[in-house]
C-alpha cells in the first residue's frame, strides 16, 4: 500500500525534502514504516526525529497522521491503510 | 518587603500639566501584586465604566510588576491597562522589550496618564525629573523618527520610548503603541494616546532594583535556568521553536492541523502557508534575532533593510499573528509584502491582528459584491490575494481617507456602517478583531473568544493542548472549567508581569518563588490563582457597569459556518454546543445564567458588589 | 596571562542578562549601570559593548587619586569601591571607554573578571561571552 511522508516547516529542512510516497506491505504499522524512512533520511533527521519518536512513551509531538498526533507506543502498532497521510511537523504551544 | 517594587506612582495630568509621584500602599501592593492586577484596580477606582475612551476622563495606567527588571527570566512586559475605544470595555495591553526596566529604574511600578493636552506633547522622564514638552514639529511622523527625535533630544542613551504614529492621532481605533522593536497591539492605546495629544514617551533611570533574599532569589533564578536551557537545548522544545525562527515557527503545525483561518475562515489550510511561516521568513531574509530585558528565547526577529517593490524595507517580525491576519486569511502569500505591510503598521502604529483582519473584511464585502472592487481607487482592485490592495488600503485606513476611514472604526462599527448584512461575518467579539485561531476548529478558543473581557483574546486560551491533541480540539466536555482556570492562571502571571511564553514551560512553584524572594510576600498557589480570578471578576463588573452584558459572549453567525475544506473527521461548531460551553464557562466562574458575577462568588474573592 | 571578557556581537541579542547578573553579583542589586559590561544597542546594526580589556599597563590605576584601582596579580584591575571618590579621573583617562561611574552611587564601575570566575559567561545562553587569555594588550 502507499502512505504520502510529507515534512512541514522546518523539519523540511532536516529532511532535505518536503515530501515521498512510501510502499508498505499491508497491515504494516506505524512502527513499521519509521523503520523505513531510517534508510532513507539524513541521519540529523534520524538521530533528532525518528529515534525520539521510536523510543518515546508518551505523546509522539513530531508527527501527524491523518492529522492527529498519535497518542504514544500503542499507537505506533496500529496498522496503516492506503492513503493514509503522515507528517513530520514540530510542536508548537500557543498564543 | 517589597525591596523589588519602587512603590510609587508618577501621576501625569496632561490638562493641567501637573506631575506628582504619590506612594503606593504596602497594603494595595500586597492584594494587587503588581502589573495587570495595579492596573485593573486603578482603572475599576478612578475612571467610571461610562467614559469616553478618547475624552479626558480616560486613563492609562502603565504598570510594571514585582520581577520587571531583575534577572529573573522572562518578566521584561509593562502592561497598560485602560479603556478601550475598539471595544468599550477594560482592556489590558502588553509590550515587551526594555521599556519596563527603565520604568521600574526610575523608581516607580505605574505611569499614570490622565487628561488631555490641548497640544502635541510629550513626556520625559529621567533622574532630572519628570517634564511634559511640547512637540508641535512630530506631528504625524513615523514612530520610529519620532522615538528617535525624542531619544536625541533627551541626550541620553540610556533612555527608552513608547511612542504613536499617524494612526494613533488620527484616532484609528485600533491603533497601537511600539516600543521600539516591541508593540502594546491590541485595544487601541494608540488611539487613546492620540486622543491625549500625548504621541510619546520617554522615561531613564539609575536606581537600583533589589530584593527581599537575595541568596534565595538566586537560586530561584537558577531554577527557572535550568527548566529554560532544557527546552532551549532540545531542538524542537516548545520554546527552542520560537528561539529559532520566532513566533512563526508554529504556523506549519497549525496548517496541517487544518485549523489556520485562509482567505476569511472560507478555508482552514492556506497552500502558501510555508513561503510566510518562520521558517519560510529565516530562509528568504538575513535575520538576526534580538530579546527583551532578560529574556533567554530571543523571539524578535529583525529582519535587514530589504528591497521590495514598495521601496526597501526596514521591520521586526512579522509574528505568527501577523502571517494569519495579513497573510492567511488575506489569501497574501507574499512574504514581501508582510514584511512592507508590518513595517506599515510599526510606523504608523497599529494592531497588526485587528489592521489584517479589517483588511480581510474589506475584501470578503468585495467578494460578496458588498463593497466595489475599485472601492481603493485607481486601478487597485479590492480582491483577495492582492498584495497592493493590502498595502493600499494600510495607508488609507491610518490616514483615514475613503474606505478607510470606515474600516478605521473597528470591523463591528464598519460593519453597522456597511450594513447589508456584513455583521454576520465581521471577525469579532466586544469589538476586538479575532486572533489568528478558528472557532470553528477549536472549542476552547471558541469560548475565550466569546468570553474574554478584552474581546476575542488569544492569551487565555488552552491552544498548545487542543492542537497537540492532548485534548480533542472539537471536544466541549469540560472545556469551559479549563478555559476559565487559564484565564484565572494568566491574569495572576500577568501581575508579575510574566511573558506568556514562560507560562508554557515554568512551573508554578517556579513562578511563586521568584515571586516570594524578590517581594517578601508569602502568595501561594491558591492565592495566586484567587487573584487572577479576582481581577477577571472586576474586569467583568467594570465592563457590565459600561454596558457590555452576558448578550456580548457570543461569536459571529460565521464561526457557525462550515469552511470548504474542513476536515471530515471533525466536528463543526453548533449553536447548541456552544449554548453549553457558555452555560458550563458561567457555571464554573460561579456566575448566574444571564453572566453576572454573584454576590457569593464576589465575597469569596474579597470583592464587593 | 590575563584573562579578560571577550563580546561576540554576532551572537548577541541584546537580552542585557550579562548586566542583570554582574550587578547582582557584585552589588547585590539589578542595576544595569553597576553592570561591568554595558551592551550598545545601534539597530539595524549590530551591537556593541563597552567593556574593560584589561590593559597590561593601565591607564586608569595611575590616574585614581586615593588608589582605589589596583591591579591583581593576575593581571586584572579592580574597584575598590569603599575607596573610590567618584571623582571620574579613570573614566576620562581609560582610552577603551572600559570603566564609567555608576551615576547613582558616583563609584567606578568596570569588568573585574569576578576573580577569574566570569559568572555572566554562564549565564548567555546564546555563548555571546567567553573569557580569553591575552598577551601584551597596549594601552595606546
Amino acid at each position: 500500500m502507499e502512505v504520502a511522508v510529507r515534512f512541514s516547516g522546518p523539519l523540511r529542512v532536516l529532511a532535505g525534502r518536503q515530501d515521498l510516497t512510501l510502499s508498505l506491505a499491508d497491515g504494516g504499522t506505524l512502527r513499521d514504516l519509521l523503520h523505513t524512512l531510517h534508510d532513507v533520511l539524513p541521519p540529523p533527521f534520524v538521530e533528532q526525529i525518528l529515534t525520539p519518536l521510536q523510543t518515546s512513551a508518551g505523546p509522539l509531538a513530531l508527527m501527524l497522521v491523518n492529522r492527529a498526533h498519535p497518542r504514544g507506543s500503542t499507537d505506533l502498532d496500529r496498522p496503516l491503510a492506503e492513503g493514509d497521510v503522515v507528517v513530520f511537523v514540530p510542536p508548537m504551544a500557543g498564543g | 518587603m517589597f525591596e523589588c517594587y519602587g512603590k510609587k506612582l508618577l501621576r501625569v495630568d496632561l490638562s493641567t500639566r501637573s506631575i506628582t509621584e504619590e506612594p503606593l500602599k504596602h497594603a494595595f501592593i500586597e492584594r494587587w501584586v503588581g502589573g495587570m492586577g495595579f492596573g485593573t484596580k486603578l482603572l475599576s477606582d478612578e475612571v467610571p465604566p461610562t467614559a469616553d475612551p478618547l475624552g479626558p476622563e480616560n486613563k492609562l495606567f502603565i504598570c510594571v510588576g514585582p520581577l520587571t527588571g531583575t534577572q529573573a527570566p522572562l518578566f521584561a512586559q509593562t502592561c497598560i491597562v485602560s479603556k478601550s475605544p475598539l471595544t468599550g470595555g477594560i482592556i489590558n495591553s502588553y509590550a515587551g522589550g526594555h521599556l519596563g526596566g527603565a520604568i521600574k529604574a526610575a523608581g516607580y511600578d505605574v505611569i499614570a496618564i490622565e487628561g488631555q493636552a490641548d497640544d502635541l506633547v510629550y513626556l520625559l522622564v529621567t533622574p532630572d525629573g519628570a517634564q511634559i514638552i511640547d512637540c508641535p514639529e512630530l506631528a504625524g511622523e513615523s514612530i520610529r523618527a519620532t522615538e528617535a527625535a525624542v531619544k536625541a533630544a533627551s541626550g541620553r542613551d540610556d533612555l527608552h520610548t513608547m511612542a504613536i504614529g499617524l494612526a494613533g492621532e488620527n484616532r484609528v481605533r485600533f491603533a497601537c503603541v511600539v516600543s521600539e522593536t516591541r508593540a502594546f497591539g491590541r485595544g487601541g492605546m494608540g488611539a487613546v494616546l492620540g486622543a491625549k495629544n500625548l504621541k510619546a514617551i520617554g522615561v531613564a533611570g539609575i536606581g537600583d532594583v533589589a530584593v527581599a533574599d537575595p541568596a534565595a532569589f538566586k537560586d530561584a533564578v537558577a531554577a527557572a535556568y535550568e527548566t529554560f536551557r532544557q527546552d532551549l537545548e532540545s531542538p524542537w522544545g516548545y520554546l527552542a521553536m520560537f528561539a529559532g525562527a520566532g513566533t512563526g515557527a508554529g504556523m506549519s503545525l497549525v496548517n496541517e492541523k487544518h485549523a489556520l483561518a485562509t482567505r476569511h475562515h472560507h478555508l482552514t489550510h492556506f497552500e502558501k502557508a510555508e513561503e510566510i511561516g518562520g521558517p519560510g521568513m529565516m530562509e528568504k531574509f538575513p535575520t538576526r534575532p534580538v530579546a527583551c530585558l532578560g529574556c533567554q528565547v530571543h523571539c524578535s526577529m529583525l529582519r535587514s533593510p530589504v528591497k521590495t517593490k514598495w521601496g526597501e524595507v526596514w521591520t521586526r517580525g512579522p509574528e505568527y499573528e501577523t502571517m494569519y491576519s495579513l497573510g492567511s486569511l488575506c489569501f497574501n502569500g507574499d512574504a514581501e509584502m508582510l514584511l512592507k505591510a508590518n513595517d506599515q503598521a510599526e510606523e504608523y502604529g497599529m494592531d497588526t491582528l485587528s489592521l489584517g483582519v479589517s483588511v480581510a473584511f474589506a475584501m470578503e464585502c468585495a467578494d460578496r459584491g458588498i463593497l466595489p472592487r475599485n472601492a481603493l481607487g485607481g486601478d487597485v482592485a479590492l480582491e483577495f490575494g492582492n498584495a497592493d490592495a493590502t498595502i493600499k488600503l494600510i495607508d488609507m485606513i491610518a490616514h483615514r481617507e475613503g474606505l478607510g476611514d470606515t474600516l478605521a472604526e473597528g470591523s463591528r462599527r464598519a460593519s453597522q456602517i456597511i450594513g447589508q448584512g456584513t455583521d454576520a461575518f465581521a471577525l469579532q467579539s466586544k469589538g476586538m478583531e479575532f486572533a489568528a485561531w478558528m472557532p470553528e476548529r477549536m472549542r476552547g478558543i471558541a469560548v475565550t473568544f466569546a468570553t474574554s473581557n478584552r474581546g476575542a483574546c488569544h492569551k487565555r486560551a488552552p491552544i498548545g493542548m487542543e492542537l497537540m491533541d492532548v485534548i480533542p480540539m472539537d471536544g466541549i466536555e469540560g472545556r469551559a472549567a479549563l478555559v476559565a482556570e487559564i484565564q484565572n492562571k494568566v491574569n495572576a502571571l500577568f501581575c508579575l508581569v510574566a511573558c506568556r511564553f514562560a507560562e508554557f514551560i515554568v512551573p508554578m512553584e517556579q513562578f511563586l518563588a521568584l515571586l516570594n524572594t524578590a517581594s517578601g510576600l508569602s502568595c501561594t498557589e491558591e492565592r495566586f490563582m484567587r487573584l487572577g480570578e479576582g481581577i477577571w471578576n472586576l474586569e467583568r463588573l467594570y465592563n457590565l457597569a459600561a454596558g457590555i452584558d452576558g448578550s456580548e459572549d457570543r461569536l459571529p453567525d460565521i464561526c457557525f459556518e462550515v469552511p470548504e475544506d474542513f476536515p471530515e473527521d471533525a466536528k463543526p461548531l453548533t449553536r447548541e454546543d456552544f449554548a453549553t460551553l457558555l452555560r458550563d464557562y458561567y457555571a464554573a466562574r460561579g456566575w448566574d445564567e444571564q453572566g453576572h458575577p454573584t454576590s457569593e462568588r464576589l465575597a469569596a474573592l474579597g470583592l464587593q458588589t | 596571562m590575563t584573562q579578560r571578557l571577550i563580546f561576540d556581537e554576532g551572537k548577541c541579542t541584546e537580552c542585557r542578562v550579562c548586566e542583570l547578573k554582574c550587578s547582582f553579583v557584585h552589588f547585590e542589586v539589578f542595576n544595569l549601570n553597576k553592570s561591568g559590561i554595558r551592551v550598545v544597542s545601534d539597530w539595524p546594526h549590530l551591537p556593541k559593548a563597552r567593556l574593560c580589556i584589561q590593559c597590561d599597563d593601565p591607564a586608569c590605576v595611575p590616574a585614581c587619586p586615593v588608589d582605589a584601582l589596583v591591579r591583581t596579580d593576575g593581571g586584572v584591575v579592580k574597584v575598590l569601591y569603599d575607596e573610590c571618590i567618584g571623582c571620574g579621573d579613570c573614566v576620562e583617562a581609560c582610552p577603551y571607554d572600559g570603566i564609567w561611574l555608576d551615576p547613582l552611587s558616583e563609584v567606578a564601575v568596570k569588568c573585574d573578571t569576578c576573580d577569574g570566575r566570569f559568572e555572566c559567561v554562564a549565564d548567555c545562553f546564546v555563548g555571546a561571552l567567553s573569557a580569553d587569555g591575552k598577551e601584551g594588550v597596549s594601552d595606546v
